[in-house]
């Protein structure tokens, strides 16, 4: 259990026009009401220096991310990332040379990464343009809702 | 007969994915060839049957790095096919706009996906550990073009506010004041970086480019003009396909580009600045000769210095147009549609982007064609590789595979935008 000497950061990584890649966002759009007044729900698209920027002055980051890690679809995998980087897997944003991954890895060299980093990755099944959620996914949301506010809760005194 | 295969089979830091193979025989190099094996994307014929209006939110999806690009030459093309001009502080706006995505692009690539070659890191995350204060310095530019973006676009990725004839909402004179403090440090930040380009071990390269990029007689052109080059071409942009041939070669997804007469050709920073220097703000001028460059460069290895003074003039010019920026009375001009055709062409980070669109007379687009600048450079990309790599034969192995990667990092090149890229294999015969 951690003392909070900075905001917390809960951030759904994703694009809604893009079927499963809107897992993030619609995360986000879960929490909202339900978050004490540190802690925050933010969506982002995953733009590395964005992402660097909200890592810098948080005390915790819960980044929430659709991906392709070969698991059944839907299924959550919770990742530890403040110690070591994340395994390599297919993620939502690959397509533009720099990613969730080393956006992580570049907070870490520059010595911005917060204490707490913890990556929320759900298997997803289509990034199709234009699409919606698939269904394993889309019931994936409370779930993942829930396991974000359990982690918080286990880490912080006052969340 | 001495023959030799270097092959790589990825390419990192580009955008896209896609290979190379170099056959060197006797010395010398015989052939180069970039192939490109990402998928088609087939946006051009996403476009036939919608409407003309929805050309800028959807071309705007074929790339996260350049979007306001595929928004501008959209939105002129159409302007253009509906006899319709956008001038006033609507055009200004527009050019404060793609000085965002020139910023956020450009910084993208100095220091994220370039840098790293000059000084010998496998990527910007190995960099950072080393050289932390200079990433930061990266990012922070980075960060003040995409608050361009998201202050005038609507959001920093593709952005929404864009439409044929002006802008859905245009911003107050107060929400871009905060903006003019970001941009007067990111000019800061844009003059260290050429002075640290500048000083960055260089290759000794050039090549005689035919060089080809717009140009206005009034300003740096970024969204109108002429499109000239340095053998004389000088063209209305509606006369583009008169003098531009797109041709299927079968190791590439992406179409490639010539001239008519002249075979292959440069668009990108290089060109840009070597047609258009004078063109460039005092700061930005003064900023290039202390980096010591002339008025043209021909060294495809300097366009990291060149990028990082475009970043000076961006800055430069984003500054002047928020200190006259007068609010307009409506935020866009009215367009009616008809059955005609239309002609686009800006300058993107990368380089020209052509767009050309036939429309029926409800407005929804018949025809839709869009030439990116990767696509025109693939060519260019070749050749460097057949001239240039021919002194390099010396290096050990895995240096020459690396000087073959910088080679076409040179260029920025943005596969997924082309097709859309890349494995490296150089055959040594």
């Amino acid at each position: 259990m951690s003392d909070v000497s900075g905001p917390v950061r809960i951030i759904g990584i994703g694009n809604r026009d893009r079927g499963d890649d809107a897992f993030g966002p619609r995360v986000v759009d879960a929490f909202q009401d339900r978050l004490p007044e540190h802690v925050s729900a933010l969506e982002h698209s995953g733009e590395v220096a964005g992402l660097v920027d909200l890592m810098t002055d948080a005390a915790a980051v819960y980044l929430v991310d659709a991906a392709v890690m070969g698991l059944e679809p839907g299924c959550l995998r919770v990742f530890d990332a403040s110690g070591s980087p994340l395994p390599a897997m297919g993620g939502a944003f690959s397509s533009h040379a720099l990613g969730l991954s080393e956006a992580i890895e570049l907070a870490r060299a520059l010595d911005v990464l917060p204490p707490v980093c913890r990556v929320f990755a759900v298997e997803a099944v289509s990034f199709e343009a234009g699409e919606e959620l698939t269904e394993p996914v889309a019931s994936a949301v409370p779930g993942v809702v829930q396991a974000v506010i359990d982690s918080i809760r286990q880490e912080y005194v006052h969340a | 007969m001495s023959r030799k295969t270097i092959k790589v089979d990825y390419l990192a830091r580009v955008e896209g994915e896609g290979a190379l193979n170099v056959t060197v025989r006797d010395g010398k190099v015989r052939d180069a060839e970039l192939r490109i094996f990402e998928p088609p994307r087939f946006f051009e014929a996403f476009l036939r049957g919608r409407d003309y209006a929805e050309a800028p939110d959807v071309t705007a999806r074929i790339c996260g790095i350049c979007p306001v690009a595929y928004q501008m030459s959209s939105v002129h093309a159409m302007e253009d096919a509906l006899g319709i001009e956008v001038n006033g502080q609507l055009r200004a706006l527009r050019r404060l706009l793609y000085c965002g995505e020139w910023i956020e692009s450009h910084a993208l690539h100095i220091y994220m996906l370039h840098a790293p070659d000059f000084l010998g890191y496998a990527g910007a995350v190995d960099m950072a550990r080393d050289h932390p204060e200079i990433v930061k310095r990266g990012l922070a530019l980075k960060k003040a073009g995409n608050t361009i973006m998201t202050v005038v676009g609507g959001r920093e990725i593709h952005p929404i506010n864009v439409r044929v004839g002006g802008f859905y909402r245009t911003p107050t004179r107060k929400e871009l004041e905060p903006l003019a403090e970001t941009l007067k440090q990111a000019r800061e930040d844009a003059l260290a970086t050429v002075r640290w380009t500048a000083g960055l071990d260089m290759p000794e390269a050039g090549r005689d480019y035919h060089l080809v990029a717009l140009h206005h007689p009034d300003e740096y052109a970024m969204n109108t003009g002429r499109i000239i080059s340095s053998r004389g071409l000088d063209i209305a942009v509606a006369d583009y396909n008169k003098h531009f041939v797109e041709s299927h070669v079968q190791r590439s997804t992406a179409l490639h580009s010539h001239l008519r007469e002249h075979d292959c050709y440069l668009v990108g920073p290089l060109a840009r600045y070597s047609l258009n220097h004078d063109q460039l703000s005092p700061l930005a001028r003064e900023a290039a000769k202390e980096a010591g460059l002339g008025k043209r460069c021909n060294n495809p290895f300097q366009s990291i210095v060149v990028r990082s003074i475009e970043v000076v003039y961006a800055c430069d010019e984003a500054l002047r147009v928020i200190a006259e920026y007068q609010e307009p009375d409506s935020p866009f001009e009215q367009a009616e549609p008809r059955s005609s055709v239309g002609f686009g062409c800006t300058e993107a980070p990368r380089g020209l982007l052509f767009h050309r669109y036939r429309l029926d007379d409800d407005g929804s687009i018949l025809e839709a064609q869009i030439v990116p600048p990767t696509a025109q450079n693939q060519p260019s990309i070749e050749a460097d590789l057949k001239e240039l790599v021919g002194d390099w034969l010396d290096l050990p192995e895995d240096a020459l595979r690396e000087r073959c990667e910088q080679t076409i990092r040179n260029y920025d090149p943005c596969i997924s935008c082309a097709t859309h890229f890349l494995k490296l294999d150089v055959r040594h015969e």
